[in-house]
C-alpha cells in the first residue's frame, strides 16, 4: 500500500488553523562553547631559527690546526673566552628567557586567533537563529493584525446594520 | 472538412504575433505545429517590416508587413488596466469610444488578411487570442460563416471580462483553452461550456539536467524562489524573497533574479549568472526540494508545470495561473499573505509531505502535460479535423 494522499485544501486549512496560536518566543542565549585547538602559527620561519640558534657556545673550541701562528691564536681565543665568560654566560640567560617569552606570547595569539574564529561563527550562527526568529515573529504579528483588521470590519458592519438611523 | 481538389484540410492561423518567447506565443506555435500533423498550415501575423510569405518549418507564414505592434497593445492593456482599476466585471459598459482606443493601431494592420485569407480559402481558421479583433473583422471581410476556432489565450489579467472582446468569443465555434481555470473563464462569459476545450500544453522533463546540479546550490535539498525582478528592485517579490531566506536560512535558498542567481545560506550570499536558458533552470528545478514561483505567469505557468514534472512540489500566490496545477494536481499550496507563503514552504520541506506531493503532482503534470501525443489529439478533435489523419511516424509513442 503506497502513502496516503494528501488533499492540499485540507492541508492548508490544517496549516491556517494550527499557526492561529502564538508559538513565538524570543531565543535564549546560546551557552558559550569553549574554543578549540586550531591552526598555530608554529610554521612561522624566524620562530623556528630562534628556537634552533638561540644557545650561544659554552667553551672556547680550539682550530686544532698545527702551526706556530695557529696555536698563538688558540692562546689569544682561550683568553678573550676566559675573561668574557661571565658576559657570554649572561648573554645566554637573556636570549634563553627571551625565546620563552616569545614562544609564550606566540602560544597566547594562536588562543586568541582560534577563539576570535570561534566567536566569529557563533556570532554568524546567532545572527541566523535570530534572522529566522524576527521572520516568525513577523509573519505572525502580520496574520494577527489582519484578523484584527477584519473583526474589526465586521464589528464596524455589525454596527452599521444595527443603527437605526 | 477537406476542401475540393485537396489531399489535406488547409488551416489559416491568425495570430497577432509569431515567435517565441512568451507563454502565447509558444502556445500559439505549439497549436499551430499540432495542426500541421494532420493539415496543411498557413500562419497569417500582421508583423514584419514588409509584405512576404516564407516558410517557417512547417508552417507557411504570411508576414503583412505592419510592423510592432507591441506599442499599441501596450496602450491597449494599460487602457485595460485604468478601466479594470475603477469598474467591477460586471460594470465594464462596452461604449464606442472606448472600444475606438481599444483597437486603435490593432485593426487596420490587419486589413490585408483579407486577401490571403482569399487566395487560401481555408477550411479552419484559428485566431489566435481573444482580443483580436483586427483578425476577426479580416475574417468577416472574407467570409462571415467562415469556420473559426478560438485559441483564447485569456491570461490571468482580466482582460476576458470586457465586454468590448466578446464578439470574438461568441463568434468562434471551439474555443481552446490551455488550463482549467481558463477554460472555465471562457465558458462563464459565454454562458456554455459545450464547445470550450482544454487542451493542455506539450510540455517534456529534460532527463539529463539529473546528471549535473547547479554547482552554487547542488543538490541539497535547497527552497528555489522564481521572481522576474532586479535585485536590486523595491519590489514585492524581492520583500518575499528575503522574507523566505530569513526564515529558511538554515538551508540553501537560490533565488533567481532578471541580473542574476544568488544562492544564500546562513547569512551568506554567493551571487552568480543569470539563469536564462530552460535547461539552468529544468536543472536548478529537479534539486530543489520546493519551488516557489513568486511571479505571474501570462497564461499558464509553464514554470510551475515543469517543476512538477521533476517531482518537485510548487508554492505559487493565490491569484495566479499556477495555482491550478498546485491545487487540481495536488502538487503544491498557495498563499494569500506573507505568513502563509513561509506556513506553506515549511510544511513542504516535510519529507514525508515533499514525497507525497512531489509525486501527486509528476502524476498530474505527466498526464496532463507530458504527453505530445494527447496534446495534438486534443488539438485536432477540438478543431473538428480527423485525428486518424495523423500519420504514425509523427507520433512519439504508439498509442496502446
Amino acid at each position: 500500500m503506497g502513502p496516503t494522499p494528501i488533499d492540499p485544501e485540507e492541508l492548508l486549512q490544517r496549516i491556517r488553523s494550527e499557526h492561529r496560536t502564538l508559538r513565538w518566543q524570543p531565543l535564549a542565549p546560546d551557552p558559550v562553547r569553549p574554543g578549540s585547538d586550531g591552526e598555530q602559527i608554529r610554521s612561522e620561519e624566524s620562530l623556528t631559527y630562534l628556537h634552533r640558534n638561540w644557545m650561544l657556545p659554552d667553551t672556547y673550541e680550539e682550530p686544532g690546526r698545527a702551526g706556530l701562528r695557529s696555536k698563538a691564536s688558540a692562546r689569544m681565543g682561550s683568553f678573550v673566552y676566559r675573561v668574557l665568560g661571565p658576559y657570554l654566560r649572561a648573554e645566554r640567560e637573556l636570549l634563553a628567557h627571551m625565546v620563552r617569552v616569545n614562544d609564550a606570547q606566540e602560544k597566547r595569539c594562536d588562543e586568541l586567533t582560534n577563539r576570535i574564529q570561534e566567536l566569529r561563527h557563533q556570532v554568524a550562527d546567532r545572527q541566523v537563529a535570530e534572522a529566522r526568529n524576527q521572520a516568525e515573529l513577523a509573519v505572525w504579528l502580520h496574520q494577527a493584525l489582519a484578523d484584527r483588521d477584519d473583526g474589526n470590519d465586521a464589528t464596524h458592519a455589525t454596527h452599521a446594520t444595527d443603527d437605526p438611523s | 472538412m477537406v476542401g475540393s481538389g485537396r489531399h489535406q484540410p488547409v488551416v489559416a492561423v491568425l495570430s497577432p504575433h509569431w515567435g517565441l518567447g512568451t507563454e502565447r506565443g509558444t502556445i500559439t506555435r505549439q497549436v499551430a505545429g499540432a495542426l500541421a500533423c494532420s493539415s496543411e498550415v498557413h500562419v497569417i501575423t500582421p508583423t514584419g517590416t514588409a509584405p512576404g510569405t516564407r516558410q517557417d518549418g512547417v508552417f507557411t507564414v504570411h508576414r503583412l508587413g505592419r510592423g510592432d505592434l507591441g506599442p499599441a497593445e501596450l496602450r491597449r492593456d494599460l487602457l485595460l488596466t485604468a478601466v479594470a482599476a475603477s469598474a467591477g466585471p460586471g460594470q465594464r459598459s462596452d461604449s464606442p469610444d472606448l472600444g475606438r482606443l481599444l483597437d486603435r493601431g490593432l485593426v487596420d494592420p490587419w486589413t490585408a488578411g483579407t486577401e490571403v485569407l482569399g487566395g487560401l480559402r481555408p477550411d479552419v481558421i484559428v485566431l489566435a487570442d481573444h482580443r483580436a479583433v483586427g483578425a476577426l473583422s479580416a475574417v468577416d471581410r472574407y467570409d462571415p460563416d467562415a469556420p473559426v476556432v478560438l485559441l483564447a489565450l485569456a491570461g490571468g489579467d482580466g482582460h476576458l471580462s470586457f465586454p468590448h472582446f466578446d464578439p470574438v468569443v461568441e463568434r468562434a465555434g471551439p474555443v481552446l483553452a490551455v488550463t482549467e481555470t481558463e477554460r472555465r473563464s471562457v465558458a462563464d462569459r459565454i454562458g456554455s461550456d459545450a464547445d470550450v476545450h482544454r487542451i493542455g500544453a506539450p510540455l517534456a522533463a529534460n532527463a539529463s539536467v539529473r546528471s549535473e546540479p547547479n554547482p552554487w546550490v547542488g543538490d541539497t535539498g535547497y527552497v528555489l524562489v522564481l521572481t522576474d525582478r532586479g535585485s536590486e528592485d523595491s519590489h514585492v517579490q524581492n520583500e518575499l524573497a528575503r522574507l523566505i531566506r530569513m526564515r529558511f536560512s538554515d538551508r540553501p535558498v537560490g533565488i533567481t533574479h532578471r541580473d542574476g542567481f544568488v544562492a544564500w545560506h546562513e547569512g551568506r550570499a554567493h551571487s552568480g549568472w543569470p539563469v536564462e536558458r530552460s535547461s539552468d533552470l529544468a536543472r536548478l528545478m529537479a534539486f530543489a526540494a520546493v519551488t516557489v514561483d513568486l511571479r505571474q505567469p501570462e497564461l499558464y505557468g509553464r514554470s510551475a508545470v515543469e517543476s512538477l514534472l521533476y517531482g518537485t512540489p510548487i508554492v505559487v500566490a493565490d491569484d495566479s495561473r499556477s495555482r491550478e496545477h498546485a491545487q487540481r494536481g495536488r502538487g503544491g499550496l498557495w498563499f494569500a499573505d506573507p505568513a502563509e507563503l513561509l506556513w506553506c514552504i515549511d510544511s513542504l520541506l516535510d519529507e514525508a509531505t515533499n514525497d507525497v506531493m512531489g509525486a501527486q503532482g509528476r502524476t498530474y503534470a505527466e498526464d496532463e502535460y507530458g504527453s505530445t501525443d494527447r496534446f495534438i489529439d486534443r488539438v485536432t478533435a477540438a478543431c473538428g479535423l480527423d485525428v486518424d489523419d495523423i500519420p504514425v511516424v509523427i507520433r512519439v509513442s504508439t498509442p496502446a
